[in-house]
């Protein structure tokens, strides 16, 4: 017997003019994994976090989260549904402290918005220190979001995504922009947390290093299909995998795309 | 390092010492017991001014929104009032209470449209609402009197003296600056900021970007609309000109020289453009030439506004 999948696609379209940038995803992920999706550049994978979180509009094909249809909510819905996401530029409120930046999401998921008399400043204060907490920041607390060095402000966009408390965590590439060095231990605490938290995760990375020690099930995009999908093992000896994507010489190392 | 004492509040805020305030509260209350009539008039006009400008400050501000159609609300808000009670024979003070209504549904009307755009479509759209309304309020003759002006609407004894007046108004700007200052440091206000910054930032997080950006248009709108009626009833008269966009453009001028980015800015870019505007032309007839002197000098030693010149020295010093 199959467990439920927490989120899945079914026949996902979106077209950009006469560009198919997602052409027909079905999309299966287990609760409490790890998914990473990869492919070249332009296969589609932040077009299809797009269309998960409600940013963009399928133009055909279905969304469910936990079995209910979200399909076309708008994002500040789907976050709602308890699905968070980063970005591929990294975004967060520069001119709002980090703990202010952590406390906003937490306003705004836990109904604060409509309170004209509440004072921003006292509202979920130990809440947002914890996150801070969770992802190493704390130090960080009291700084201008637009002065942190950029791993913080990934960071920072990590805490934002785990304020909304989310079920299923979407990020886009969350080390770019990181030394090389430093990947491991941030995946080592995005990993962390997301198993404390019991979150499901969705992966979008480039670097394949990263991929194949915190994926547990990835699938490859290739022009807007799936052109595979299973376990590391399986999707690198993927034969297809290693012809339009990995280059024969990769053995799960190195850089994408024969770059 | 995280510990219990910093839980208290987010960031340390700067904070005017008690005395500036008590001070400034102070001479508010005593100002037309030692200023001569036309002065206390001129006090008027420039709280009521503040109210309007502090109010455009929500959407420049907070909301990164620049309306060049705010005037139309003052309009919107002193024509109602007017109207009503010239036309109509309303107790004045429920005709300025049905004016400001009146204003928070325009504003809510024409912001709606307005916050499907952005940039300079969102500027182009609140002129255009701006200026239709200017029309109607120019056009409509039998009505509002059109080019000639409202005129004769003043309201009974004893608020005619412009003393009694000018407690009457420092009370409700007093209160409605006081309401606005709480929006802007709830969880609203920050939500608004967000927008402003990052909008899809804001939208992953749960706010409903639009819906945050409707609800600032229309607050503000309804604080014009507040400031339009009390001023009707001050002069005893409204014109078309005090909706148009020159007068738009004032309110911006006034937000951005005293300072967008703090609430009391706009209120000290206020004082600053209207004591101006009063004084000067008695000294000399050249007096927009000195008006520009005094933007253009604030445009490159304050280009963020005149309260960060305070702000600035306190950090170097």
């Amino acid at each position: 017997m199959t467990e439920e999948p927490v989120l899945c696609t079914e026949d996902l379209w979106k077209r950009f003019g006469g560009v198919a940038a997602v052409a027909g995803v079905n999309l299966s992920v287990r609760r409490g994994t790890v998914h990473a999706i990869i492919g070249p550049n332009g296969a589609g994978k932040t077009t299809l976090f797009h269309l998960l979180t409600g940013f963009l509009r399928p133009d055909r094909g279905r969304i469910q989260i936990r079995g209910e249809d979200v399909t076309g909510l708008p994002p500040y819905r789907v976050v709602h549904r308890r699905v968070a996401r980063t970005f591929q530029i990294t975004s967060v409120f520069p001119t709002a402290t980090a703990l202010e930046n952590v406390q906003l999401a937490r306003a705004a998921m836990g109904g604060y918005l409509w309170r004209p008399l509440t004072p921003f400043r006292r509202v979920e204060v130990e809440e947002a220190w914890e996150i801070l907490r969770q992802v190493r920041l704390e130090e960080q607390a009291h700084r201008r979001a637009g002065e942190l060095p950029h791993g913080d402000r990934k960071k920072l966009e990590l805490a934002l995504a785990l304020a909304c408390d989310p079920e299923i965590l979407l990020l886009d590439e969350p080390t770019s922009g990181i030394p090389v060095p430093e990947r491991p231990q941030l995946m080592a605490l995005v990993r962390k947390v997301v198993e404390a938290r019991g979150i499901t995760t969705l992966l979008i990375e480039h670097d394949m290093d990263v991929v194949f020690s915190v994926a547990d099930r990835i699938t490859v995009l290739n022009r807007g299909t799936v052109i595979a999908e299973g376990t590391p093992g399986e999707v690198r000896a993927d034969p297809e995998v290693r012809r339009v994507y990995l280059g024969e010489e990769t053995r799960g190392s190195g850089k994408p795309g024969g770059r | 390092m995280w510990d219990a004492r910093t839980l208290e509040t987010a960031r340390p805020r700067a904070r005017e010492p008690v005395w500036v305030w008590l001070s400034l509260s102070a001479g508010l209350l005593v100002l037309p017991l030692v200023l001569p009539s036309p002065y206390v008039v001129q006090a008027v006009d420039i709280l009521l001014a503040a109210l309007l400008a502090a109010s455009l400050n929500l959407l420049v501000g907070y909301g990164g929104l620049l309306s060049l159609g705010h005037a139309a609300f003052f309009g919107v808000g002193g024509y109602v009032a007017g109207i009503l009670v010239k036309r109509v024979g309303l107790p004045w003070f429920a005709t300025a209470g049905i004016g400001t209504a009146a204003a928070v549904l325009t504003a809510a009307v024409i912001g709606f449209f307005c916050v499907r755009l952005a940039g300079a479509y969102f500027v182009m759209l609140t002129l255009a609402f701006g200026q239709l309304l200017y029309t109607v309020f120019w056009k409509w003759k039998e009505v509002t009197g059109g080019d000639d002006g409202l005129t004769d609407v003043f309201p009974p004894v004893p608020w005619t003296d412009s003393t009694v007046y000018y407690y009457l108004v420092l009370v409700v700007v007093g209160l409605a600056l006081w309401g606005l200052w709480r929006v802007c440091e709830s969880p609203f206000g920050a939500a608004l900021k967000a927008v402003r910054d990052s909008p899809h930032r804001a939208e992953a997080i749960g706010i409903p970007a639009r819906r945050v950006q409707w609800a600032a248009f229309t607050l503000s709108g309804g604080l014009a609309g507040l400031a339009g009626s009390l001023f009707v009833f001050h002069h005893g008269s409204m014109f078309p000109k005090a909706a148009g966009w020159q007068s738009s453009a004032e309110a911006v001028l006034m937000a951005v020289l005293g300072g967008p980015d703090r609430f009391v800015g706009p209120l000290v870019g206020a004082v600053v453009i209207k004591t101006l505007a009063f004084l000067v032309p008695r000294a000399t007839p050249y007096w927009q030439f000195f008006l520009g002197l005094v933007i253009v000098l604030a445009a490159f030693l304050a280009p963020r506004g005149l309260v960060e010149l305070r702000v600035r020295r306190r950090r170097w010093g």
